[in-house]
């Protein structure tokens, strides 16, 4: 029997809401769930699973309605559907009345609900959210009837405030496969048949890496499983390393060629850190902004952090300057402010300011230094 | 820093005029207007080159005042100045270049270039600032210029430098100041009302949002009206099919004469009635059936009864008599010819009636039959048809009874149909209120992230600016010690000196940042305005003093005392020299119209250079 299961696809979405790029992310989790639908008409699959978190928010008809048109072209699979935290059922939820195609089964009951589908000889357990939030555990014991039925279970959660679940516990529990979702990073390790895909497309900043769905055959016996990469992009995280020989252009042209390989379609979160010459700059006035030459429309760059520090050896001049003014400044902002009380380091911010004015000083002084 | 000789070749009133200068103490003594101010100036333009003022000022500046009066198309000079064992001489035309230098560098007996480094050095660090407000003192000029607070600022944070260069602490925080400037050009201000706005609007529209469970009823109220509609089209369709029918079957039974049950009735009844009389009277006669042998019959039962009552007239007339008639017999005859008669009018009757039925029947098979033929099968087919035509009467009938219920049938569902419409549209609309507040919730969120990533900016940017704060402070902080420890030792020199030059009549006086200055005597401070003109010129030949002694500790430059002592008593003055002579141990110019100095020294016994000018 083929499964193919699909976790949180967060339709209706708006990842990176603000940045210009922000309506074809939204577009892009549409396409990306059509296509999955699509694959899992191509593999011919017996079922199609979808762990919870089906839209990002209370769904509107009209998204219903797409949705529903997708599955109603499924000649040979049956969908089964529980509602995440995300999309939880509410009273005046559209989901109570909504009327799907003939393939489609939402188990929509507050306790744990059954399916069974006689011809596979498949019984899945599943239990949709009725609200943002559920304590519960996410499995309790439940007899697994009928005996010589693959056992299926079908559920939406992993932290503390989200029906959390013990794994050996849960792997012990009888299920021949248990279909989660709720987290977003796909966990690989599926030997005990619990498989958690992770999203099927990024949905925030963090959810690093790849994604996709996964797609299984079972049988009593036995459980094979393949992870699907699917998303039509990465968030990618890069550090860049500078030398006080690196000046703008070239940073910018290296950057261009590490997201050029990476794949323009992927976004990136870019970190600079080293040392650079104090004269040059990165960004804009002060870290933080992208710079100019990276701003082409194409890019997308969500974060731009510049974490690098001028090179100076502020030892080497302290020691140069002992007797005059940069050296009593560079020592004033070197040596932690000995406190009475308290001993220990400085806040960070603190210590973020003094390491900045250090550098902003060193800098104006010995710009402004006259030639004897 | 030593002047040795010097050439002016053409500076105001001099043409090539060479004075040769001593080691310690030089007296320039010049009559006034023998150019004195001129050679100051002459040196220290050489020093320094001579600055053009533009503009209208151009027309007063030193560089026109000093221009020679006749014209030669040269206008500077030389000097020779030894520093640090090496001897140079230096040459400017101001008329080519006022900032023209040449330097010939006699102890390697080549020209240098006259770049900046090696110029300084030949000055001993000594700058125009400095120059015009420490060596150069000249009367009733004794006021330091703001720009000497930070001279000596910028030095205090050089005191003992090893480095390569001079501190500029106005110039790095003048700098540090315009990059926060920038950045704080950079801030996005962002009103907080907005924010709560938005957030306010964000929770309002989740709960309309989760309150109008966007439009889940419509989905229930959509399928009963389709299933309305099916109703309606079904019962319509059928409503239709029916008076169709209806219609064809009234037309059908009009063709066919056919009005009414009743009449139905009717004629079945004479049908009925025709065909028994048929039977009944078919057994009669023949003969009787022809209209003329009815006739002939009518005939003679009239004769019959004619002759039945001539019997009775008969009868009573043999009463009378005795006729030959037995009355029996006439009376049997009475009876017999009335009977016949009575016989003969009845099969006569038997026989119209026959006839009737037999037309009747004949009628009957015409209109409903086609056919005038007396078959028997006749009789049933017209039985049957009018069955027929009855039955059709009844199914009209219930016909138009269905069709009358399917009119009500049909108008209450269009009523509940109106009424979903109208629901329907209710919902529509809140259905569109929701879209549209779906769409309006995206565009607030995604400001507020737009705003929350501004926030983040500027809390980016607050911080470099407050590093570039912590680094004016921190600066100013250091200078500041720098200047509290030297301010102290500044004040000691001076009140030295003042002691000195005033005999002990002042013996303390303070210097603040800003290099003013303050008197004390017994416990008061006193303002300069307190004290004569000369008390203060000897404030500030002290202050000056004090401050050449600060930069050149080793007194390695040349004063230049400009008619500095025009004030002075004759006891100052000489305690004036006396302290200089003793004191100072560099070169000395001192500028004098008086002969005062020139006894004064000889008195003493002081070695000492003349030279008269003019």
């Amino acid at each position: 029997m083929k499964l193919v299961h699909i976790a949180d696809p967060h339709l209706g979405a708006s990842p990176d809401s603000g940045h210009p790029w922000s309506d074809q992310r939204a577009d892009a989790l549409w396409q990306t769930f059509a296509r999955a639908v699509a694959r899992t008409e191509k593999e011919d699959a017996d079922l199609l699973l979808i762990a919870g978190d089906l839209f990002h928010r209370q769904p509107l008809l009209r998204e219903l309605k797409e949705v529903n048109a997708l599955f109603s072209r499924l000649t040979r699979a049956k969908v089964v559907i529980i509602a995440g935290n995300h999309d939880y059922i509410a009273n005046s939820s559209i989901y109570r009345q909504f009327s799907w195609c003939p393939q489609v089964t939402f188990l929509q009951d507050t306790q744990l609900q059954k399916i069974r589908f006689p011809r596979l000889h498949v019984t899945i357990y599943g239990r949709s959210y009725h609200s943002r939030e559920d304590r519960e555990p996410l499995y309790t014991p439940v007899p697994l009837e009928p005996e010589d039925d693959i056992h299926i279970l079908l559920a939406h959660g992993g932290d503390a405030s989200h029906r959390p679940y013990n794994r050996n516990q849960l792997a012990q529990a009888g299920f021949h496969y248990v279909a989660l979702g709720h987290i977003h990073k796909p966990d690989m390790d599926f030997s005990d048949g619990i498989v958690n895909p992770g999203s099927l497309e990024p949905i925030e900043p963090n959810d690093y890496g790849p994604h996709g769905f996964a797609i299984a055959e079972v049988t009593r016996e036995q459980t094979k499983v393949w992870w699907i990469p699917f998303a039509s992009a990465e968030y990618v995280p890069m550090e860049f390393r500078v030398q006080s020989s690196t000046t703008s252009m070239i940073l910018t042209e290296t950057i261009r060629k590490a997201i050029r390989q990476k794949g323009e379609h992927n976004i990136f979160k870019i970190r600079l850190t080293g040392r650079k010459d104090p004269d040059i700059q990165f960004g804009q006035a002060f870290s933080g902004a992208v710079p100019a030459a990276l701003l082409s429309p194409e890019l997308k760059i969500l974060e731009f952090q510049d974490l690098t520090e001028p090179d100076y050896d502020f030892a080497k001049l302290a020691r140069e300057h002992a007797d005059d003014l940069i050296g009593a400044y560079i020592k004033a902002l070197t040596s932690a402010e000995t406190n009475a009380s308290d001993p220990a380091a400085l806040p960070r911010q603190e210590q973020q300011i003094r390491d900045k004015a250090l550098y902003y000083g060193v800098k104006a002084l010995l710009d402004t230094t006259q030639k004897r | 820093m030593k002047l040795l000789e010097t050439t002016i070749r053409h500076f105001g009133k001099f043409h090539q005029t060479s004075f040769t200068f001593g080691d310690h103490i030089n007296i320039l003594y010049g009559k006034n207007g023998a150019g004195k101010s001129t050679l100051h100036t002459f040196l220290r333009s050489m020093l320094f080159g001579m600055e053009r003022k533009k503009g209208r000022a151009a027309h007063s500046d030193e560089y026109s005042r000093y221009m020679p009066w006749v014209s030669s198309g040269d206008y500077g000079g030389s000097l020779r100045l030894e520093q640090n064992s090496r001897i140079c001489q230096f040459t400017r035309n101001f008329l080519t270049d006022p900032k023209n230098l040449e330097i010939f560098d006699e102890t390697r007996s080549k020209p240098v270039p006259a770049d900046d480094d090696f110029v300084s050095q030949m000055r001993n660090g000594l700058t125009e600032v400095t120059f015009d407000n420490t060596v150069s003192i000249g009367q009733l000029r004794g006021e330091t210029s703001p720009a000497m607070a930070d001279a000596l600022k910028n030095y205090i944070g050089n005191l003992h430098s090893a480095g390569s260069g001079n501190v500029d602490i106005a110039a790095a925080i003048a700098a540090l100041t315009m990059q926060k400037k920038q950045l704080s050009s950079q801030l996005i201000p962002i009103d907080p009302n907005e924010y709560d706005t938005l957030t306010a609007e964000i929770n309002t529209l989740n709960r309309q949002l989760l309150e109008h469970g966007a439009g889940g009823q419509s989905i229930r109220l959509h399928e009963r009206r389709h299933q309305l509609q099916a109703a309606l089209d079904e019962q319509k369709e059928t409503y239709g099919t029916l008076s169709d029918r209806t219609r064809e079957w009234k037309q059908r039974l009009a063709d066919n004469g056919v009005e009414s049950a009743e009449q139905l009735r009717q004629v079945e009844t004479a049908a009925d009635r025709a065909y028994s009389a048929y039977f009944r009277y078919k057994g009669a006669y023949r003969f009787t059936r022809h209209p003329l042998m009815m006739g002939l019959l009518f005939c003679l039962a009239i004769a019959m009864f004619i002759a039945s009552f001539f019997t009775i007239f008969l009868t009573n007339a043999s009463f009378s008599s005795d006729s030959f008639l037995p009355v029996p017999f006439l009376i049997l005859l009475c009876v017999l010819f009335f009977a016949a008669g009575r016989l003969l009018l009845s099969l006569r009757r038997h026989g119209w009636l026959w006839n009737q039925a037999r037309e009747q029947l004949r009628n009957l098979f015409s209109v409903y039959l086609g056919t005038r033929e007396l078959l028997p099968d006749n009789y049933d087919r017209l039985k049957k048809r009018l069955h027929d035509s009855a039955a059709m009467i009844n199914k009209v009938r219930d016909c138009q009874d269905r069709c009358t219920e399917l009119e009500s049938s049909i108008r209450s569902l269009q009523e509940e149909e109106n009424q979903i419409l109208r629901e329907l549209e209710g919902i529509s609309r809140a259905d569109w209120t929701n879209e549209q507040n779906q769409e309006q919730l995206k565009q607030a969120v995604g400001r507020q992230e737009v705003l929350k990533a501004q926030q983040r900016k500027n809390n980016d940017i607050s911080l470099e600016i407050e590093a570039v704060k912590t680094a004016i402070s921190t600066i100013q902080a250091i200078a500041e010690d720098f200047h509290i420890s030297f301010v102290p030792r500044l004040n000691k020199t001076c009140s030295a000196i003042l002691a000195s030059l005033t005999g002990g009549a002042y013996t303390r006086m303070a210097v603040d940042d800003n290099l003013n200055l303050y008197i004390q005597s017994q416990k008061r401070s006193l303002p300069l305005t307190a004290l004569s003109r000369g008390t203060v010129e000897q404030v500030y030949l002290a202050l000056r003093l004090a401050l050449v002694d600060c930069f050149w500790p080793d007194q390695s430059v040349p004063l230049f005392l400009d008619d500095s002592f025009a004030l002075y008593d004759d006891e100052r003055l000489e305690q004036a020299l006396l302290w200089l002579e003793q004191n100072y141990k560099g070169q000395i110019f001192l500028f004098t119209c008086h002969n005062r100095e020139e006894k004064l020294l000889n008195m003493h016994n002081i070695i000492h250079t003349y030279i008269k000018i003019g």
